[in-house]
Parts: structure tokens; sequence; C-alpha cells
């Protein structure tokens, strides 16, 4: 389809004249097997046409609620006052009088080609009528969308079942139901040069800070791109800080951290098309939360954040730890253990770090082999990865027991990062720290260490500091992330 | 005007203060006080932090008659033009002289204890490119990490204090005064030299963007350093006991006498990690300070573009100033000491002296 | 929630932030990549467990235990691990030298892996060597960076190589039961650190716990056995003089404070049979005094028992009985310190026990001013022991047991 390059083109006004409105829709509509010109006479005798995109609109809603009325009798008899008042008074008031005739809610008028189009691709019917320069388009929308189900990338034991699937509207749904306030609001705009996404931007007005909305806003104007296949196009287009590997959004598929998230000042984008819409501004500590921590127990949910951070910091340090300390410092290991690892390496012909740059490179190509694989396929590749690394390779003398152990905690210990996209930093982080830990030891460690730090401080979610509220520190915001109930301040 | 844009608050001003006095004091001090002070050397760093407390009190006073600007800055105005590019110019010269000193000492320390086969240049030329890099960025990511590094240093150096515990011999605490008072006074001149580190807070305060409780937070940045040094200090003596001063590391030597059930043992490497985390921020401070003060100087806008020659510089000083360890410990003695006393406490005085001058004359011309 | 919004200019540098930090990134992994200097593998490594220092005319033998990583069972098989044990998983390597660096040096020759002393937990050193001075040892393991200043020093009046070749049935290597006996406090519980302060503190002086060979069970190789800790080396400045046995090393631990693990039989006048009794605990305080210029020092002795045998025919709860146990127990104890006392003060004029620590901490002046004087001083102080004991527990039972038809009256 050739794209809408003449903007001017289209801001073109429909003209009284219906053959001319079909010939301008037609010239741009023309050569798709899906949008059907159905030209008709209504029971008074008008000509009418009405434009649908067949693979969006709902035919037999259409043809009942629509086409029928319109042809029937019931519409002639009423027709002459009603197609005078639709003449005089123009699109204002016609909504309460077709709402007579046409037995349905959504009704847009549309005075341009380019709206004209705008709703016919969005799945909306367009009706013209004769020596009229205005249509109106009808909101006959097809469900194809999957059911409401279980957000399968962040499930909880505890919690709302509710996960957002690819339809915007289901989502809205989703989110309004939980949060019945005026003060909800959801902007929307259009995104993508040739996919046209609806993008709505969420917030709650009162609680969050108003110049942030007026930035989001600015920056998303800014955006320009082609299409919109998912969230993260838009997250990369919009994000503080491009080039880092850290995510500076939220991106999850549960309603109910959105509207948490929202009750908290921040703001959300939810895409249509995708189940996962993003929320921002977020710290590093976002990213270690999971909703759960809200919906349990608060000591249960204290420990197990704590145990995050920790495992979280395991993650990404603990090989490196491992090829530090057992070819640098190897005083530092307790006797005995050291004794079990040297007999342990004795067979292995590989340094340290090569080993485990081996097993880490495996142990990520199994992962990504068993994500990408069909459920059935992918139990199957775990087998094999167990059996061959965990065992085979052991006994074979090509890597060593204990480094098997360091590579399964720091693979359990990335599992555990509740945030996909904040778990991959982990995976990728490792390795040039692996490197410098193989070169210099702990102090190449620390210095690793040091330049993540660097890197995090200077980094910024939309205006707020992304290590806040430590860094800065302000006491106040440390209670808050440490407090998984803060229910009551909600209320405020 | 300044030359960066970024503001900390009076906190982080702070925070960043203790790395910058603790950093190389916790490791080395205890032995060079004992060698002083003998079994009082605990006591010293009680009367060194008064030097502390003048220097706070020099800078605060400064910036009051001059505010929002830097020493440098406000040193054209007290001495004059002429008078007062000297002072700067003289800054300029003692700076990387400091700054390649700290960064010697961090190679050489790491280069003894825990990488001894790999080029110094490695060790220092690793560790000057990180600090640049947290330069180059501001004084607010400057005031960040040293946030996180210090909370880490803190964790890191009760976690060995309470290891510790078991091991200490409390009774070391006495005889006290065993030679009257004055040793632990003329064991207070290495602490004093630490102390007088805080001057950099006339370098600072133009960055600080709420001053209200500046006074106070300063007070009590004081006392944390003090506190921490004592208790170094005491550590140190209560295990080691009069064998302090024959070690050059006390607290590395204590860090790896902890065991713990067979298990937790040798543990210098978390010495050895508050070591690299605090002369990380340290020498980001210093190297932050002769880049802006160099930026000030030439009448630039915007210092970062020097940052990186000056931390070449600062990294070529380090090797011009001391070819080996002993000599360090010459430039860290009392003579060695006095000449930092002299840039870090003499020069400041006798600019706030001219100031005040300047300032009771204008009183009574006017 | 601090916010602050970052407007257009702030959005630019920070994509420059991160391009800065991959820089920096690319910077130091071209200064790092050139090589990994200090870097030795696990298998490189021929850790030493213990180290043994032995004279050989007036050059300084050096023994260290190697452990042998191959050698010691592990894998999958666990039953056969009482056999592979008993085969070995240490060595020893010898080297003589003029001094003991010299030595440990030419112990490396004799090695093909990098020796690595950072677990040398035990370091034993014959009396024939301490005989010549420890201060070269002393300052060798306190300066060498490698060697830990926790490792346990034991002495011995065999050859230290001897002790160290064994092979233990029960541990993995005589390291491990040296480092064990030492944790559980059989004798003197001194570390290099430790050594090193006695030696260099006021009292010039420091015991250490002397091991000797068990006979191996007949029919086993001779290095089939464990080292034990029998009686104490006493060192006098840097040389040994002395060794102490059983009752004499009792009282020297006593005045020590380091009295563990003792289960001590009393004789009760009067009455055929002994009281057994185990030491629960012991504190030991020294009260130095200078009064009219005449320098004494009070010794306090705190001891709790336990008793664990009775071969009298009376009970023990008998209040009368057990005072007269404690009497009996304390004479016992007084004697052994005075023993101690009169071996330390009349016999090798050496402060074994930190008398001259206690002045200096109590009297800093006049310590100082009579510091050159001190072994005369020494020498004719007065000191007084008190002992105070109590028995806290009679085990399980109170009257005796086995008294033929006790139970009838």
């Amino acid at each position: 389809m050739e794209p809408i390059n003449n903007k001017a083109d289209c801001k073109e006004q429909f003209t009284p004249n219906l053959a001319t409105n079909h010939a301008l829709l037609q010239e741009v509509l023309g050569d798709n097997a899906d949008i059907i010109f159905h030209g008709f006479h209504t029971g008074n005798h008008l000509s009418a046409l009405c434009v649908y995109c067949s693979s969006l609109c709902d035919t037999e809603r259409l043809e009942r609620q629509l086409l029928s009325p319109m042809l029937g009798d019931d519409f002639s008899s009423k027709s002459d006052a009603d197609t005078a008042s639709f003449k005089s008074e123009g699109y204002n008031s016609s909504a309460s009088n077709t709402g007579l005739h046409v037995p349905m809610s959504s009704i847009q008028n549309v005075c341009t080609i380019d709206q004209a189009i705008h709703a016919i691709l969005n799945g909306q019917a367009l009706l013209l009528l004769e020596e009229q320069p205005i249509g109106r388009a009808y909101s006959l929308p097809k469900s194809t969308s999957r059911a409401v189900e279980e957000p399968t990338a962040e499930s909880t034991v505890r919690g709302p079942r509710e996960g957002f699937t690819e339809n915007l509207s289901v989502n809205l749904s989703l989110l309004r139901k939980r949060m019945k306030t005026p003060s909800l609001k959801l902007i929307s705009s259009t995104q993508g040069q040739y996919t046209n996404t609806e993008i709505v931007l969420a917030y709650v007005e009162g609680i969050i800070d108003p110049a942030l909305i007026k930035e989001v806003q600015s920056r998303l104007r800014k955006l320009k791109l082609k299409g919109v296949m998912e969230s993260y196009y838009i997250e990369k287009g919009i994000a503080d800080a491009q080039y880092s590997p850290f995510p500076q959004m939220i991106s999850t598929e549960r309603p109910d951290v959105v509207a948490a998230n929202l009750l908290e000042g921040r703001f959300a984008l939810i895409i249509d098309g995708t189940p996962f819409s993003l929320v921002a501004p977020v710290s590093i500590f976002s990213m270690l939360q999971s909703p759960e921590d809200y919906y349990e127990n608060r000591y249960m949910s204290l420990f197990v954040r704590w145990l995050r951070y920790i495992f979280a910091v395991i993650s990404v340090m603990l090989p490196s730890a491992y090829v530090a300390i057992t070819t640098y410092h190897q005083e530092m290991i307790p006797t005995v253990l050291l004794l079990s690892i040297s007999r342990a390496r004795e067979e292995i012909p590989f340094p340290a770090l090569v080993e485990a740059m081996i097993m880490e490179i495996a142990f990520e190509a199994l992962r990504e082999a068993g994500v990408r694989l069909p459920k059935q396929v992918g139990a199957a590749v775990s087998i094999v990865g167990a059996l061959i690394i965990g065992q085979a390779a052991t006994s074979a003398g090509i890597v060593s027991a204990p480094m098997v152990i360091i590579v399964a905690l720091t693979g359990i210990a990335s599992f555990m990062i509740p945030r996909y996209a904040a778990g991959i930093v982990s995976r990728l982080l490792r390795f040039p720290i692996m490197i410098l830990a193989g070169t210099l030891g702990l102090v190449g460690m620390m210095l690793g260490v040091i330049v993540i730090v660097i890197h995090l401080s200077s980094l910024r979610s939309f205006g707020m500091s992304y290590l806040s509220p430590f860094a800065p520190a302000s006491a106040q915001g440390v209670n808050k992330v440490q407090r998984c109930h803060d229910v009551e301040e909600h209320v405020n | 005007m300044l030359t960066d844009k970024g503001r900390i608050s009076e906190v982080q001003l702070a925070i960043l203060l203790l790395p910058t006095i603790l950093a190389t004091s916790i490791l080395s001090a205890p032995s060079m006080t004992m060698h002083y002070a003998g079994h009082d050397m605990w006591l010293s760093p009680l009367w060194g932090s008064t030097i502390g407390l003048v220097v706070i009190g020099i800078s605060l006073g400064i910036h009051r008659l001059y505010p929002n600007k830097t020493i440098i800055q406000s040193s054209l105005q007290i001495l004059g033009w002429f008078p007062g590019k000297l002072f700067g110019l003289a800054y300029l010269f003692y700076l990387p002289h400091l700054t390649g000193l700290i960064i010697r000492e961090y190679g050489e320390f790491i280069a003894n204890n825990v990488l001894p086969r790999t080029p110094l240049f490695v060790v220092m030329g690793t560790m000057v490119i990180v600090c640049a890099l947290n330069v180059r960025l501001g004084i607010e990511v400057v005031g960040r990490t040293s946030q996180i590094f210090v909370s880490i240093i803190v964790a890191l150096l009760l976690l060995t204090f309470l290891l510790l515990i078991k091991e200490l011999k409390p009774q070391e605490f006495l005889p006290l005064f065993e030679d009257g008072p004055l040793p632990s006074i003329l064991g207070s001149i290495p602490p004093a030299a630490w102390f007088s580190e805080y001057i950099v807070i006339a370098f600072l305060l133009p960055y600080v963007n709420r001053k209200r409780k500046i006074g106070k937070v300063m007070i009590g940045s004081l006392l944390f350093t003090t506190i921490t040094m004592i208790v170094t200090n005491l550590v140190c003596l209560f295990l080691i006991g009069d064998l302090t001063d024959s070690f050059a590391f006390p607290m590395l030597i204590a860090a790896r006498y902890i065991t713990i059930a067979d298990f937790l043992q040798h543990i210098e490497a978390v010495i050895v990690a508050v070591w690299i985390f605090g002369i990380f921020v340290k020498i980001s401070v210093f190297l932050y300070i002769f880049s802006t003060t160099t930026a000030e100087w030439f009448g630039l806008n915007d210092y970062k573009p020097v940052v990186a020659p000056l931390s070449f510089l600062c990294l070529a000083y380090s090797y011009w100033v001391v070819s080996g360890h002993p000599d360090i410990a010459k430039l860290l003695s009392v003579s060695g000491n006095l000449y930092t006393l002299m840039f870090l406490f003499g020069f400041p005085v006798l600019l706030y002296g001219c100031a005040l001058m300047r300032k009771l004359l204008k009183g009574g011309g006017g | 929630m601090t916010k602050r919004i970052g407007s257009e200019s702030k959005t630019v540098p920070a994509k420059l932030r991160w391009k800065r930090t991959l820089q920096a990134l690319t910077l130091i992994s071209f200064l790092v990549l050139a090589g990994c200097w200090d870097r030795i593998e696990v298998n490189d490594l021929a850790i030493i467990l213990a180290t043994g220092v032995d004279t050989r005319g007036d050059q300084v033998e050096m023994t260290a235990q190697i452990f042998i990583p191959r050698k010691s069972g592990g894998g999958m098989g666990g039953s056969s691990s009482g056999e592979t044990s008993s085969s070995g998983v240490t060595m020893i390597r010898t080297a003589v030298g003029s001094n003991v660096a010299e030595a440990m040096n030419r112990l490396q020759r004799k090695v093909s892996r990098n020796v690595f002393w950072g677990h040398c937990e035990v370091i034993v050193i014959s009396e024939q060597a301490s005989k010549q001075g420890l201060h070269q040892y002393l300052d060798f393991f306190l300066r060498f960076t490698q060697i830990r200043e926790h490792a346990y020093v034991f002495s011995t009046d065999k050859k230290a190589r001897d002790i160290l070749a064994l092979l233990p049935p029960l541990e993995r290597s005589s390291a491990e039961s040296l480092r064990e006996m030492g944790n559980l406090k059989l004798g003197t519980h001194v570390t290099v650190l430790n050594l090193a302060q006695s030696i260099e503190g006021p009292s010039r002086s420091a015991v250490l716990s002397r091991m000797l060979i068990l006979a191996p069970t007949s029919g086993q190789s001779k290095f089939i056995s464990d080292p034990y800790v029998k009686g104490l080396s006493l060192i006098k400045g840097d040389h040994y003089v002395k060794t102490v046995t059983e009752p004499m090393s009792v009282g020297v631990l006593m005045l020590l404070n380091q009295l563990n693990n003792i289960i001590m039989p009393i004789d009760l006048d009067g009455n055929e049979g002994a009281v057994s009794i185990r030491l629960i605990s012991m504190r030991t305080t020294l009260t130095p005094r200078i009064a009219n210029n005449e320098w004494s020092m009070m010794i306090k002795v705190d001891a709790k028992g336990e008793v664990v045998l009775n071969t009298t025919t009376r009970s023990i709860t008998d209040p009368h009985k057990n005072t007269m146990v404690e009497e009996q127990w304390k004479k016992k104890l007084t004697e052994l310190a005075e023993n101690a006392l009169k071996l330390s003060q009349k016999q090798l004029k050496t402060d074994f026990f930190g008398f001259s620590i206690q002045f200096r901490r109590h009297y800093p002046r006049k310590w100082k001013s009579q510091k050159e004087n001190w072994d005369a001083t020494f020498e004719n102080m007065k000191v007084d022991v008190r002992v105070d004991t109590l028995i806290t527990s009679t085990g399980k039972s109170t009257d005796p047991q086995g008294v033929p038809g006790q139970s009838v009256h």
C-alpha cells in the first residue's frame, strides 16, 4: 500500500458530492482486498456509501445494526426531518439525531479524508450520504483478541490472575476496572508512520508531577518511528540513556502493577498490539520488585526482597568472584575447601577463566535454546544440558565440579530477578567483569563494580536518579522502598 | 562563576569527605601514629581532629565572606589579582603532587599486597581512568558514587571489627600516659595532616545547594572520621599491641588474623575492597578539585575538557614524586606531613587572616 | 521522590555518557588484556599445609608438608576412602640454607609447582632450632606476605621434619592433627603473632606446646601415626631453655591462664581412694602491687570443677566432705603454682607469666625507672598465690557407685 505521503492532500475535506468522495477514498484505499466500498440507496432514496474494512469490522453487526435500519421503512419515514436537521446543524447535533435511528453508541463525525482513512483502518465503518460533506464512523469492532489470561512472564502465587492482552481496549478496561476515578487520565496518541499504533498515556492527576507528563508528551511527539511492534520500540525511543544496557522503564503485563505504579506517581504507556505496558520513572530498586511484595506478609516480603538483592549481586559477580579468588587469592578459601577444589581441578586442562567462560556461554546458549524452542522440545534441551554439562563434562574432566555449582547458582540467581529486562543486564555484565577478574583478580572485579556504579549514578529515568532513593539519599525514600506495605500511603 | 552546573546536598558533601579523609588513614595511620605516640596512639586522632575543626571553620568563614566562590576565586578578591593568581598557582602545583602521591600510595599498596607481579602502571592506570570517568560526569555523580561506596565501606569495616571482637584483648588499653601526654600529642601530627584535608570543603562549598545546616553536618562528618580513626587505632592496639608500629598496614594484619570457625579466614580482601572503594572516592575528589581549580585559574567555562589531560598529568606525577615505598614513607612522615599541613592548613589560615583584615580595614575606612 | 526533569539538552549527554563509559571500559581492557601477571591456577600450586624448622649444623633445614591433590580419594567411590587416606595425601620436601629465606628458596627448586604458603597453618620448630634463636624465623614469618599470622607454633624435641612426615590415620594430614590439637587447647595456644608479641614484649619469653610422635601401632608403617602434646618448651629471650612436663607443665599452664581440658586426681588423707575432678573453668589473674618500694605480685586462681570419679566410700554431697575435697584440690593447685613460680623466678630467672606486662600496665612510671633492674627485682619478688576452688557439680550420681551393699543402709 502506498503510504500517505502527502499530508496536505489528506487533510482535504469531504465534498458534498458522494461520487467525488468515493473517488478520493478509492484513490487511497483502492488496492486492498479487505476494504469494501458498499454503495446503496437508503429507504428514502438517498444514495449512500458505506466503506469498511472487512477484516476488522464485524460485518454481521454492520448489516443488522447499520444497513438494515437504513434500508428499512422505519428509516424512510423519519428521514426527511432527520436529513434536514442533519444538513442544517452539521455534526454538532447529528449524534443525537442519528442515535434515534441507528442503535449504536459509538459514533464519530468525520470530515476529512485523513480522519476517514484513520477510522476505516481502525475497524470503523464509514457512512457517507449524498450531498453531505460529513461522514459518520460507526464503531463495529470484530472481537479478534484472545481472552484475558494469566500473565505468563510475571506469575504470582497470590494476586490477580488477569494479564494484559494485545487488544488496547481490553487493556484499558482492565485498568479502568481497577481505578474507578475521574483522576485517572488516559491520553491517546498514535505512533508509527505505517502502523499508526495507538498509545495511551495513563496517569493519575493530582499524584503525578505535571512537569513529568509534559516531558513525556514532548518526548513522544519528537519520536518518529516507522512502526511499533512491541513496547520496547517506544521505550528505546524515549528513554534517557538509549545506549545503557539498564532498562529505564518497567515493562509489565499485569494491570495491577500498572495501577499500583500509577498510584505512586508514575505514568504508564499502554500500547496497542502488545500485552506489555511501560511504566516510568523507575529506579534500580523497582527492577528488583515483584508485585507479590505488596501482597504477602511484610516480614516475608522483606526477607524475599533482600534475598533478591543478594542474589542479584550474586548473578553478576559470582563467576568472577570464583575466578578471582581461585586464581589470585587462594589464601581466602578455607583450607579444606581449597584442598577439594584443587583435587577437583587437578585434571582440568583449562584456566579457571576459560572454564568459567565456556560454562557461562554454554549455559546462556542452553537457556536461549530452551526459550526459543517449542515447549515439548524445550524439555529435551534441558535434559541434554543437564546431562552433558552437569554429568559428562565433569566426569570427562573438562570442567570441574565446583564450576558447575557456581554456574548453576548464578543461573538460579539470575532467574530470581523478577523483571526479565533487568535479568538480561545481569547476564550481559557478567562477562566483562569475569574478564576483569581473570586479569586483575579482586582488584579488577572492584574496578568493574566501580564502573557500573558510576554508570548507574549518572543514569536517570525521566529525570529521576536511577539509584534513588539511596543516592541521592533520602531517609524517607529508603523507608518507602524497604516497606512493602504502604497501602496507607496510597490513601493520601 | 562555577565550572560545573551540578549541585550536591550538604549531606552528600559530608559523605564525600569521609573516604577522602579515611581511605588512606585507616591503613597506615595506626602504625605511623604509634611510631610517635607509643601506647597512647588511640588518643592522637582526638588531638588531630582540632586541626580538622579549625580547617572547617576557616572554609566556612571564607565562604561566608565570599559566598558561592571557591577558595581560588575568592583569593583573587582577598589578595588582589596578581597575588591571588600566585596563590592559585601554588595550588596548581601542589594539587597534582598530592593527587599523584595518593595514586602512588594506592599503586604501592596493591603491588605490595595483592598483585605483586602486575606492572604498577596498569594498577594505577586503570584506577585513574575510572576516576577520570567519574570526575567528568560532574559533582553530582561524584557525590552519588561516594554515597554508594561509603555505605559499602561502613558495612565492611563494621564487619571486620565485629569478626575481630573475639581476638581483642582490652587489657592492652593500659598503660595510659606511660610517658605523659606529650607523645600522644606529638603522634597527632600524622592524623592532623589527614584532618587538614577537610580543606576540600573550601573548594566544594559553592556546589552545595542547601547550606542552612552546613556547619552541623560538617561537624558530624568530623566526629565520624575521628571516631572511626580512634576505633581503628584501638582495634590495632587491642589485637597487635606494641607491635603495631612494626607493621606497614596494621589493619591489613588485623583482617588477616580473623578466623571464625575455620571457615571465614584471611579476609584481608575486605580491607582491600574498603581501600579500593575509599581511594577511588578520594582520588576522584582531588582530581575534581584539581580540574575545577585549573579551569577556574585559566578562566574556562567548563572544567570537563581538562579532566583527561590532568588525570594523565597526575599519573605522571605519581612516578615523579617518589621512587619506591620508602620514599612514600618519608613523604608521609613528619616532614612530609608538615609540607601537607602548610598547603592544606597554613595557606588557608593566612588567606582567612587576610580576608578578616580586609574586612576590618574596610569596616574602619567606611 | 526527588524528580528533576531532564530537559532536551540533558538527553543528549546521556547518550554520550554511556559512550564514555564504553570508551573507558575499552581503555581499561586494553591495559588489562596485555596479560594476567599474577594469575596462578590452583593446578599450579603446591599447597603447603605445615612448615617445620630444624637445624643442620649451623644451617637452617626447612621442611614443607605439601598437599597432593591426586592421591586423596574423593571422586565417585566413597568406599575405598579408608585405604586412600592411609596411603597418604601429603608429602614432604626439605631444603637446607644458611638462613630461613634461602632454605625456602631452595625448597622451591625441589617442587615443580609454585610453592604457596597461604594455607600453612602450623609451624613446628624443633627445640634444637629454637636454641639458636627464634629471631630470624619470626622476622621472616611476619614479613613474608603469604605466611599467616594466625598459624599455630609448636615445638618438638625430635626433628620437626619427622612430625610433618607423619600420615595420621584419622586426619587428612599431620598439619590438620596439629591444628585441631591447637584448637582443643591441649597445651598453649600460640600463634605467630602471639609468639612475636610475647617475645618482643617486656616479659621477653614465651611458652610453646611440645609435640611428640606417638609410637605407631605394631605392624603399621612408622609413618602411620599421630603427633601428640606432651609438655611445654620454655623460651627465654628468643632461645629455648628448658622443657617441662607434667606435673610442672600443669602449673605453668595454670599461671599462664591457659589450663584447659584436664582431670586431676586428688588424694584424700585418712580415706582410702581418691576423687578425680575435671576442670570446668579456671581464671588466673595477676595483680601487681608496689608498696614502700617493695614490688610484689598477687596471683589469684579461681577454679571450678566437676567430680568425675569418686573411689572413696563417702558421698560428696556431704558438705563436710565437699569442703575437704575443695581444700585438698586447693592445696594441690597451690603447690603446682608455687613450683612453677620457683622454676620461673629462681631457676630460669625468666618472666614467663607476664609479671612485667602487669607492672607496666598498672605502674607505668615506676616500671620505667625500674626497667633496667627488672631481672633482679623479678628474682626476689614476693609472690602470693591465692587459690579458690569450687566444686559445682558431682556428675550424674550423688553417692559413690559400685560400693558393695551400699544401697542397703
